[in-house]
Formats: structure tokens, sequence, C-alpha cells
């Protein structure tokens, strides 16, 4: 499900996509692997209020791996043993992004893009107004930092960042 | 609602030792959404576990006194042994039982102070 948010552009998320590695201790251009970065989260500057717990396939809908909800008392990322599984003994690309979507998804609350709940029950969210667009842009900026992979192939993207195939193509395009 | 005292150690004893919950669900044989249930405080910590941390981790006898500590905290139940009470400590087990869960910050605050506990 997506909702309508602040707008913004992939050029100001590739500076929080900066930020968040400046916070996290990455230098701009080093791979991250999201699984270890989920029991460090709790430790870095604005995110003492995050946790993340590993379930059961049956503990969330079919579609999808993993979530991000909110709690009485902060943000709790749940994420299918299978995709952490995948992520951490498999290197899976898809697996990886799917972690790091959830953790973006917090990050992205933080700076603000909050769901803007609208009184017009159809209506087409225009890109650069789409959370779940902001959340997989920062995804993949944080991922695969813009200057270090400038001119890399889809398989130099996989092979350095542990991507999936997509996030790849997809760094392409810009 | 956080991790527990115990999920807190098992985080801060990873991030030492540079490992994540992947390798504690091997280190303990389980699947990893048991470790989970166990370190959100849903499940008591299987006591067997206490010595293979010990171990593995070559916890001081300070780690492992902060262990037996956060395993103790992180119990989902608790039993009281009334073999010996005498009339009005059975009154007080009784009616503590009674209201734990309605209990807020301020009194069960003011009962630990009371019985000589730790403030936090």
């Amino acid at each position: 499900m997506d909702y309508e948010t602040k707008a913004t552009n992939r050029r100001e998320l590739r500076l929080y996509a900066l930020l968040f590695r400046s916070i996290c201790g990455f230098t701009p251009d080093e791979c991250i692997d999201p699984i270890v970065l989920l029991d460090r989260l709790p430790d870095l500057k604005g995110f003492e209020d995050v946790r993340y717990e590993i379930v059961y396939g049956n503990e969330l809908p079919q579609n999808v791996p993993a979530q991000c909800i909110l709690t009485d008392d902060g943000y709790l990322i749940q994420i299918k043993d299978t995709v952490y599984i995948g992520a951490h003994e498999k290197k899976t690309g898809g697996h990886r992004m799917h972690i790091i979507h959830e953790i973006m998804h917090v990050f992205a609350d933080k700076l603000g893009f909050k769901p803007i709940f609208s009184r017009q029950l159809t209506k087409d969210i225009p890109v650069y107004r789409s959370l779940e667009w902001v959340v997989m842009a920062l995804a993949g900026e944080v991922m695969m930092p813009y200057d270090a992979t400038k001119g890399m192939t889809v398989e130099q993207l996989k092979d350095t960042y542990g991507v999936s195939d997509a996030a790849a193509k997809k760094r392409l395009t810009y | 609602m956080g991790y527990t005292k115990f999920g807190e150690f098992m985080r801060i004893q990873r991030i030492k030792h540079h490992e994540v919950m992947g390798d504690t669900a091997k280190l303990f044989g389980v699947k990893l959404p048991f470790i989970s249930t166990v370190e959100s405080g849903k499940r008591n910590v299987p006591e067997e576990w206490i010595p293979v941390l010990i171990e593995h981790y070559n916890l001081s006898p300070i780690e492992q006194a902060e262990l037996i500590d956060a395993v103790e905290h992180s119990k989902t139940q608790m039993k009281i042994n009334l073999t010996t009470a005498n009339n009005t400590q059975r009154r007080l087990a009784v009616q503590f039982q009674r209201s734990f869960e309605n209990l807020d910050e301020a009194t069960a605050a003011a009962i630990i102070k009371l019985l000589g506990g730790e403030d936090s």
C-alpha cells in the first residue's frame, strides 16, 4: 500500500542517503550488510527506538516479505525467516533489499516523510509524492552510492554491493 | 515494547563478536523466530542456553552475573515458593498476584524501594 507524502526528488534523497551512511559510520562507498545493521540500529543517533524481530512465514501475509510498524514506543521491523536466511546465508540481493527497504521506512519517517491522509478516495500519487517511491529510492541510494557506482555494469553492481538484479538495473536509469 | 534485558545483552554480545542473530540460531540449533520470541520476552530463556553462552562468548565473572540477571529480568512467568510462608506472607503473595497487572509505574517503584530492591 502506498501513501502520499511531502514532495521530494532523487537529488535530495541522495543527500539523505549520504547522511544515513554518515550516521552509521560507513564510508561513502563501502558495501552495507543490512543484516549487520539490524543489531546496530538502537546504538545509532536517532534510531534508539527501533527494534526488529524474525517471524515465521505465516505471521505476515503471503506477499509481504517484511514490514515496519509503529508501536507504542517506537518502530518494529518484522522480517520473515526465509528473507533473513536468504539475506544472511545466501546473500541474495532481493532479500537484502527487502531488509534495507524496511530500515529506510524508519529513516524516511524520521526525515518527515509522513503519510498525508487525503479525503479524496481515488487519486494517483505522483512519483515525487509517493512514500513507497521515497523509500525505494532511499534504499537504492544507500545500497549503491551514486558517485561510487558511476559507470558500473549490472553485474558489477550486484557483485560489489550485493543488490538485486532489479535494483542494479534501476541504477543504470539515472 | 523494546528489547528485554536478555535481548539487549545478546544484541551487545553479537556486535562485540561480529555476529548476527542467524549465528545465535545456529549456536543453539533452533529456528530464528524462536530466538526472536525469547529476546523479545514472549518466551522464557531456556536454562541450558546459559552455559553455552558463557563458553561461546568466554564471559568474565562480571559478564556472567549480568547474563544471569538479564535472564531473571526477562522471565515471562515467576513462581513463589509458599511452602514455608506464614499467613501474612501468603496474603501478600495472593494480593500481589491479583494487583500486579494494574500496578502503575509509581506504585511499582515505591514497592521496589520498600522491599529494598534496585531502582531500575
